[in-house]
């Protein structure tokens, strides 16, 4: 399963090389977003370190959201046609979570020290512990997103639903991402935020892998 | 499931007889606080609908000859679970605007009740944007079941906040007695037979509304289209 699982996602990689239809958009919306925080924000607010942590998730999960929306749509012909393939089905659930994770690291990479520059907010000291949170939480993201784009994407709505049932859901991941990269400012303990963090990361990426398979026999 | 209908009026007249003229006054809260006992009745009434909703799924998934039927109930129980999640977020506003000087704080409890509408909310966006029935049945069922696994993680994430909700059950046993109890009891089978009632009445409505459709297609294919 991990083997077709790792082929799969390879092929999605190499496609989203060639083409870049999902990195592109997501990325330039990312920094659109960087720019409409200035807009709206600097002037108004002294400091803007208080809600930097918030900014910086909001920003990490509405540019992925366009990837990640949109990963399931990709090839859909394809996608019907390796239903018939002799592998586990949960292999083709796990190479989009794989591929959606790889996007949402790359945007949230090229986010954080942007909006870290452009709203002058120094990143925290503690490298390590913000590139576990980071990791924590675009994980989680990448999860909950595949399991809902799978969802979403064989509605009449498609893309259209998928803010409905994702954001919602991942209310937890957001509170607890944001409260750790807090804690990371104040110097204060985020234990129990990436505990919280990593069960969400865990049980959304077992129980669809589980679930995957009857959705794929309808 | 017929004569429940019949049951319902009797008990939401002597709830609200009870609650709103039979339990004495709270000397701190003053009559305001007498919407509490709806707000509990459909409090717990929403969580039982939306754990049968769990239920109904985790069975429709499961079953092998009765997944339509089990499908129209897991809606309906849906339905039902987001109407009196919506009662619950309306009493508890009008409460809270008189106790606590706010209509919305970002209370554990409110929080989560609020993302528990916007998640169920989903669930019926979810199945009305799917046309074939079948495909509605499981992808509306895994739906179910991711969510309700969500829900109470939400809560874990958002009690890490201080609470100010006022809390029924604790430790040392239940904080109210005596008549206030027993109003509450009333209060929340009255809920709940009006929960039901309207569970059974809308399972009947979509049952005759795909039977309707069978028949027109039925039709249509006899005719040649």
């Amino acid at each position: 399963m991990l083997k077709a699982a790792w082929w799969l996602f390879w092929k999605d990689v190499s496609l989203e090389l060639r083409g870049r239809e999902l990195l592109l958009p997501a990325g330039v919306f990312g920094l659109i977003i960087a720019m409409l925080y200035g807009f709206a924000f600097s002037g108004a607010v002294r400091e803007l370190r208080p809600i930097f942590p918030g900014l910086l998730w909001l920003g990490i999960f509405f540019s992925s959201f366009l990837a990640v929306g949109r990963s399931f749509g990709v090839e859909p012909e394809a996608n019907r046609q390796l239903l018939m393939a002799p592998i586990d089905r949960g292999a083709i659930f796990l190479a989009k979570l794989l591929l959606n994770v790889l996007l949402t690291l790359v945007l949230a990479a090229v986010l954080t020290p942007t909006l870290s520059v452009l709203l002058g907010v120094p990143l925290p000291q503690s490298t390590g512990q913000l590139l576990g949170t980071l990791g924590l939480g675009v994980v989680g993201f990448a999860a909950a997103g595949s399991a809902m784009g799978a969802l979403s994407a064989q509605t009449r709505l498609r893309e259209l639903l998928l803010p409905a049932l994702l954001l919602p859901f991942t209310s937890p991941l957001l509170l607890g991402a944001v409260s750790a990269t807090r804690a990371l400012y104040s110097g204060s303990a985020a234990g129990m935020w990436l505990w919280l963090m990593a069960a969400f990361d865990g049980i959304f990426i077992l129980v669809p892998v589980l679930l995957f398979e009857y959705l794929t026999e309808v | 499931m017929r004569y429940v209908r019949w049951l319902s009026l009797p008990l939401w007249l002597a709830g609200l007889y009870l609650a709103l003229l039979w339990v004495p006054d709270i000397r701190a809260l003053g009559v305001s606080y007498r919407i509490f006992y709806i707000h509990l009745g459909v409090a717990w009434t929403a969580l039982l609908a939306l754990t049968g909703n769990f239920a109904l799924s985790l069975a429709a998934l499961l079953s092998k000859g009765r997944q339509a039927a089990l499908d129209r109930f897991a809606q309906a129980s849906a339905e039902v679970g987001l109407l009196m999640t919506t009662a619950t977020l309306a009493s508890g506003m009008l409460w809270a605007r008189v106790a606590w000087g706010a209509y919305w704080t970002w209370d554990p409890r409110l929080t989560t009740t609020a993302i528990m509408w916007f998640l169920y909310a989903g669930y019926l966006l979810l199945r009305q944007a799917i046309d074939d029935s079948g495909r509605r049945r499981v992808y509306s069922a895994v739906y179910a079941l991711i969510v309700f696994i969500d829900v109470p993680i939400v809560y874990l994430s958002v009690r890490w906040w201080q609470s100010i909700h006022p809390v029924v059950f604790t430790e040392s046993g239940m904080t109210i007695t005596g008549q206030m109890l027993f109003a509450v009891i009333v209060f929340f089978f009255a809920t709940l037979v009006l929960a039901l009632d309207l569970i059974s009445l809308r399972v009947t409505q979509e049952g005759l509304r795909q039977a309707l459709d069978e028949r027109r297609a039925e039709r249509f294919e006899r005719l040649g289209y």
